[in-house]
């Protein structure tokens, strides 16, 4: 994954009035930013909500944003760990306690979130290799959420042979996985 | 956020495997696959959002900052609140389930381009969104240059030079296209690439084939030879015609705080008046009551905004109503969208704020008139069909010929022109897909090149 964006001044200006040019800074951060947030929040739910409101923030103030002699990415995890912080403050009410222990924006993410972005990333890619057959039931029940009876009567078929091609589709990935040396535990 | 909760999986491994090592593994998939498919749907469930607010907001931001969006018409404001003064009959308030809201509702005559039928895309919304009667509008027949949006029942009464606008439509000549026309300057891409801008590698397809090839499962939609393209007109011009429609919200001019800006108990108005060719923007701020009674579905939040609007005289005649954007106290946004000629005209719809309970409390519009600038040529969508690929290529710095596409519509863009009023064009919007499932979106003007400055657009 590369670290830096190619021609990101420019595209930063042009994102300032042109919805694609937002569109490639967001394709291109938001893996990073969903990953500093969830390696501080450590919950998927939660870390949707900040992301959420990071990308909102970034789109309203985008137009504010003048360079200095800091990169852009500074100022987006800026926005990210206020975001971080409004949240557990706002957690902190609620529960009493909070932790602040933050990971610096201007630090590099760790090894371990680097690793889970390039394993994510991989696994997408996995699926949309899958034979047809079984990335349709891998996509509506890992993605739709249906279970496999649901999934039968969706696709005319019974419940034991879409549970056939499930695991199919999950030993198939488990192989490719492993080739590509994921680390189980 | 759906949580998937994976037990039948879990069960499915434990008895389809014997090996507990398997079985860790397995499950160890299933848990990183629901992990990264639930994140990239989250990523493009959010990028839709985004997409969606910069586009209202990006774009136009210069000229419009908090109002952009809005452009009910002209006409409709000063003609319906003229007439609904005048009139001595009630006005008839829509309440009408969501399912019937949509363009035509209020349309008597839906506009038409003469003697050409509406896309094939615009059909099917139609008969998705709009009531049966206007479903079954007949095409052709009306050539109607004004796309004036609001009531229908707005009259040539109107004093204002708005309402005159709306009220004696030109005409569009049925030949016109053999007129001379002015070049229309060169439209920019819209929305390049969409979804793309993963760096992937990409095995290249370099041989040449005819566009049709890129076409997957959708065919070509049916478009006119051509379409007017319009200008949005200033909209009010002079103080005189700020009280009527204050009136419409219950202002006086002893609630008057500021120039057009009027404010009664908690409730605000906001007139901004024409400047430097600008249309005219309209906000209405109340804040809600105290929430009392049961939340209520969206389509009634929906229809809520919908009557609000029309009550108003605020609602286009042909129109698209959708809910979005809703918030943890139940709020929503309501997005009312104006069609002309029957198509969906991106870029400045009208925005409500409703609560839960049925209550709008903000209403953001533009108070704008249009008026044809004639008909153009359209390229035909066989040619246009190839730019989403170019476009991505472009934006990759590679070639593409790759992403098929799967959906082609027809629709009229709000654009931006510096130094004079926005320009209304038709431009097709393409979305597709590459082999690895990467979806992209492009939206390309739909005027053909030759009537556009510069060649191809």
């Amino acid at each position: 994954m590369a670290s830096v964006l190619p021609g990101e001044r420019e595209l930063v200006e042009r994102a300032k009035g042109d919805p694609a040019a937002f569109g490639e800074l967001y394709e291109f951060y938001f893996d990073r930013i969903y990953a500093y947030v969830f390696y501080q929040l450590k919950d998927h739910p939660k870390t949707q909500d900040v992301v959420s409101e990071i990308f909102l923030k970034v789109l309203t103030n985008i137009g504010k944003f003048v360079w200095q002699d800091r990169p852009f990415s500074a100022w987006l995890y800026r926005i990210a760990r206020n975001c971080v912080v409004d949240h557990i403050r706002a957690n902190q009410k609620e529960t009493g306690f909070a932790t602040l222990d933050f990971l610096d924006p201007d630090e590099r993410l760790p090894e371990e979130v680097v690793e889970k972005l390039a394993e994510a990333e991989m696994i997408r890619q996995l699926v949309a290799r899958l034979p047809h057959e079984q990335q349709e039931v891998i996509q509506l029940r890992f993605n739709e959420g249906l279970k496999f009876k649901d999934i039968a009567v969706r696709q005319n078929k019974s419940e034991g042979a879409v549970k056939a091609i499930a695991m199919r589709a999950l030993n198939r990935m488990r192989t490719q996985l492993a080739q590509e040396g994921v680390c189980w535990r | 956020m759906r949580i998937n909760d994976l037990k039948d999986v879990e069960d499915l491994i434990v008895s389809e495997a014997n090996d507990p090592l398997e079985q860790e593994e397995l499950w160890n998939v299933a848990q990183k696959l629901n992990d990264a498919l639930m994140i990239a749907d989250f990523k493009t469930e959010l990028k839709d959002r985004l997409m969606a607010k910069a586009n209202q907001e990006l774009l136009p931001r210069k000229q419009f900052r908090s109002w952009w969006w809005l452009l009910p018409t002209a006409a409709a404001a000063a003609v319906t609140f003229a007439v609904m003064i005048a009139s001595p009959e009630p006005i008839t308030l829509i309440n009408k389930p969501v399912q019937e809201m949509g363009s035509g509702a209020q349309a008597e005559q839906p506009f038409q381009v003469a003697d050409a039928g509406p896309p094939e895309s615009s059909l099917k919304q139609a008969a998705e969104t709009q009531s049966p009667d206007a479903a079954k509008a007949p095409a052709g027949g009306l050539a109607n240059s004004m796309a004036v949006t609001g009531l229908a029942a707005a009259t040539n009464t109107a004093p204002t030079a708005m309402a005159q606008e709306s009220a004696t439509p030109p005409t569009i000549d049925q030949d016109s296209t053999k007129s001379i026309r002015p070049q229309l300057a060169r439209m920019p891409a819209l929305a390049t690439g969409g979804r793309a801008g993963k760096e992937r590698a990409m095995s290249m397809a370099t041989v040449s084939r005819p566009d049709y090839y890129l076409i997957s499962s959708a065919a070509l939609p049916a478009v006119p030879a051509s379409l007017p393209v319009w200008r949005a007109t200033g909209g009010i011009k002079s103080s005189a015609e700020v009280m009527p429609i204050a009136s419409r919200f219950g202002f006086d001019l002893s609630n008057l705080q500021e120039p057009y800006r009027f404010v009664k108990g908690t409730a605000s108005l906001t007139i901004s008046l024409n400047n430097n060719n600008w249309p005219v923007s309209l906000t209405y701020c109340k804040p809600p009551a105290a929430a009392s009674g049961p939340a209520l579905p969206n389509q009634q939040l929906v229809a809520a905004a919908v009557q609000f609007a029309d009550k108003h005289g605020l609602l286009p005649r042909d129109y698209h109503a959708t809910a979005r954007m809703e918030q943890d106290n139940g709020e929503i946004e309501v997005f009312i969208q104006p069609r002309l000629n029957q198509l969906p005209l991106i870029g400045p719809e009208l925005r409500a704020v409703v609560t839960a309970q049925g209550e709008v409390s903000r209403f953001e519009c533009l108070l704008s008139g249009y008026e044809s600038m004639g008909d153009y040529p359209l390229l035909p969508p066989a040619q246009a069909v190839s730019s989403l690929n170019a476009a991505a290529g472009q934006a990759q710095g590679q070639e593409r010929q790759d992403i098929m596409v799967e959906q082609m519509e027809l629709l009229y863009v709000w654009q931006d022109s510096p130094g004079s009023l926005p320009i209304i064009r038709p431009a097709y919007r393409l979305t597709g897909r590459d082999k690895l499932g990467q979806i992209y979106e492009q939206v390309v003007d739909a005027v053909d090149p030759a009537y556009t400055e510069g060649g191809q657009g």
